[in-house]
């Protein structure tokens, strides 16, 4: 069985600064994958290089054995991919309920005519994705800030905001870039139980940036850990946590 | 003071201003689209409006002319967007700034070399009925640019605040880069902004010419005054654009009335001491955002 994700060899420098210096790692189906490491690691960069925010300089990117470099970045959401961002993406002056209903736009058909007309088959369309888009609402706990506009929302609840644009893609596989930042300690196990849930009835992949450990050690069957933009560390979180370059590499960002 | 002329003046430049509004809501379309500032916004404007005029010398209706003008000029506005501005959408202020000027003098040389700089009249779509309230005279022109403004506005306010592609167009407008991986194409949705700007601007060219005649300077002047709407009312609002429309075609003609030596030939000054005025006290404008979310 072909990978979900397939990182391969993958090199990014900015100027002087070696962001990506080639880490290769795989991501089954289905598995939720913990990608840690220090303050740039380069994990952000790496979920940028996959959905084709940055060019990498070289190397492959893979989902279920179709290769993602050279891909129009608009058509990234029709693949089955959807990520959220580490400092939002959320568009600040609409409601929680318009920024969720822009999940769906690839996979509407309306165009200027028919959006401006409103026609019948626009408004059912409109109508079942109003009804999705609540579920996904109700679900994640977010119905008291539907409509809400998003800048007058705490940070945490706006990280799943943007959660619940990212599923409202219908994706197969998810990128979450610290979900987690802003959250209490309970609305932190929430997240988890939820995720796993969606994981479970969509098939979900998921790959999950987070510096939360707790987090990270209890719902990954599979954590990649990165240090100065390579792979340090690839395998089962109680391994990985023993691993003496993750401890090195973690002791020494932290005494820097 | 004399009641019967001043409402001629207020009626009629609120009747002009609706057509600053217009234009200025163009230039609002464009900046909220991509940030920058079409000075060729009237040159467009100008060149769709000789389109109109060239179909009623063949002998088509000026209301069918105006709205293949104005479908015509749509088109346009997709294509220059995405021939000529999409390649400097990265780059610098100045060199943007550049490029829309050069479009600017291309469209004006074209349509001088192919309809020469004699002026023409154009029919109005509203006919020519004058309408008296008392002593004061209101030309039906003057009341279908008003209803047609209105009706721009809710057109726009519809499909930017209602309608799906309303959404994308904001979203791409706000966040490139997450409104790519939701699926929309950034780019289909600027060159739509530019087309709407482009209608608008037809528009405004087909209704202001009955009363200027069409030559291919016609829209310098009007240009201006648009840009002082579009500056008063906040570069970012719709609803500032029309708000300053109106507000500046009513000082325009009230100064060049009562203001002895504004007159007739010092009207445009009100319009560049108008810029210059809210740039100096109030930057963004009466209902500007402050600083613009740049793409
Ligand atoms: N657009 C950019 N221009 C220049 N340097 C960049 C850019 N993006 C990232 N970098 C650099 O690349 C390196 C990796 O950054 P990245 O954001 O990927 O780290 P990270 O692992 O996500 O860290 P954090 O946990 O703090 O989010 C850093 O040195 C960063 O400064
Ligand atoms: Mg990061």
């Amino acid at each position: 069985m072909t990978a979900a994700l397939e990182i391969d060899d993958v090199h990014l420098s900015f100027g002087g600064v070696k962001a990506l210096t080639g880490p290769s790692f795989e991501v089954a189906e289905g598995e939720i994958c913990g990608l840690i490491g220090p303050n740039g690691a380069g994990k952000t960069t790496l979920f940028n290089c996959i959905t084709r925010i940055y060019e990498p300089d070289s190397g492959s990117v893979r989902y279920r054995g179709r290769e993602l470099l050279g891909q129009r970045r608009h058509l990234i959401p029709s693949l089955g991919i959807a990520r959220t961002f580490q400092n939002l993406g959320l568009l600040s002056d609409l409601s929680t309920l318009d920024n969720v209903l822009l999940g769906a736009t690839h996979r509407s058909r309306a165009n200027l005519l028919t959006s401006a007309l409103r026609t019948p088959g626009m408004r059912k369309e409109e109508r079942q994705m109003l009804c999705e888009a609540d579920e996904i609402l109700a679900r994640l706990g977010l119905g008291d800030v539907r409509d809400t506009i998003v800048s007058d929302v705490p940070f945490g609840t706006q990280k799943r905001i943007e959660l619940a644009r990212a599923l409202m893609i219908k994706p197969r596989l998810l990128l979450l870039d610290e979900p987690a930042n802003g959250l209490t300690h309970s609305e932190v196990d929430d997240l988890a139980t939820v995720l796993r849930e969606v994981r479970d009835e969509h098939d979900l992949t998921i790959l999950l940036v987070e510096h939360h450990m707790g987090m990270v050690m209890s719902m990954c069957e599979h954590v990649v850990v990165l240090d100065l933009g390579a792979k340090i560390a690839d395998g089962k979180p109680a391994d990985v946590s023993r691993d003496p370059a993750v401890v090195t590499a973690y002791l020494g960002s932290e005494a820097a | 003071m004399d009641a019967t002329l001043f409402f001629n003046q207020v009626i009629g430049g609120l009747a002009s201003g609706a057509i600053y509004g217009s234009l200025a809501l163009a230039l609002v379309m464009i900046y909220r689209s991509t940030g920058i500032i079409n000075f060729a916004q009237g040159e467009m404007a100008m060149f769709s409006t000789y389109i109109a005029w060239q179909l009623t010398e063949w002998g088509v209706n000026i209301g069918l002319a105006a709205l293949i003008a104005i479908g015509v000029a749509f088109l346009a506005g997709t294509a220059i967007q995405s021939s000529i501005i999409r390649p400097v959408e990265g780059a610098d202020h100045l060199t943007q700034i550049m490029v829309t000027l050069g479009l600017f003098f291309i469209l004006n040389n074209v349509a001088g070399w192919q309809w020469t700089f004699q002026a023409q009249v154009v029919p109005s779509v509203f006919g020519d009925e004058i309408f008296a309230v008392g002593d004061v005279r209101i030309t039906a022109l003057s009341i279908g640019t008003v209803i047609v403004l209105i009706a721009e506005v809710a057109l726009l306010t519809l499909l930017l605040q209602k309608s799906r592609i309303g959404l994308a167009i904001r979203g791409a407008v706000d966040n490139a880069d997450s409104a790519e991986l939701v699926g929309i194409s950034v780019s289909r949705m600027l060159m739509v902004g530019w087309g709407l700007a482009a209608a608008f601007g037809a528009i405004a060219g087909i209704l202001v010419t009955p009363r200027l005649f069409l030559q291919p300077n016609v829209m310098f002047g009007v240009l201006i005054y648009s840009f002082a709407a579009a500056i008063l009312g906040g570069l970012d609002s719709p609803i500032g654009a029309i708000v300053g429309g109106l507000v500046v075609g009513v000082t325009e003609n009230l100064a060049s009335t009562y203001i002895d030596f504004v007159g007739g030939d010092l009207k445009i000054g009100v319009a560049l001491a108008l810029i210059v005025g809210v740039l100096l006290i109030k930057p963004n404008g009466l209902f500007g955002r402050g600083e613009v979310a740049r793409v």
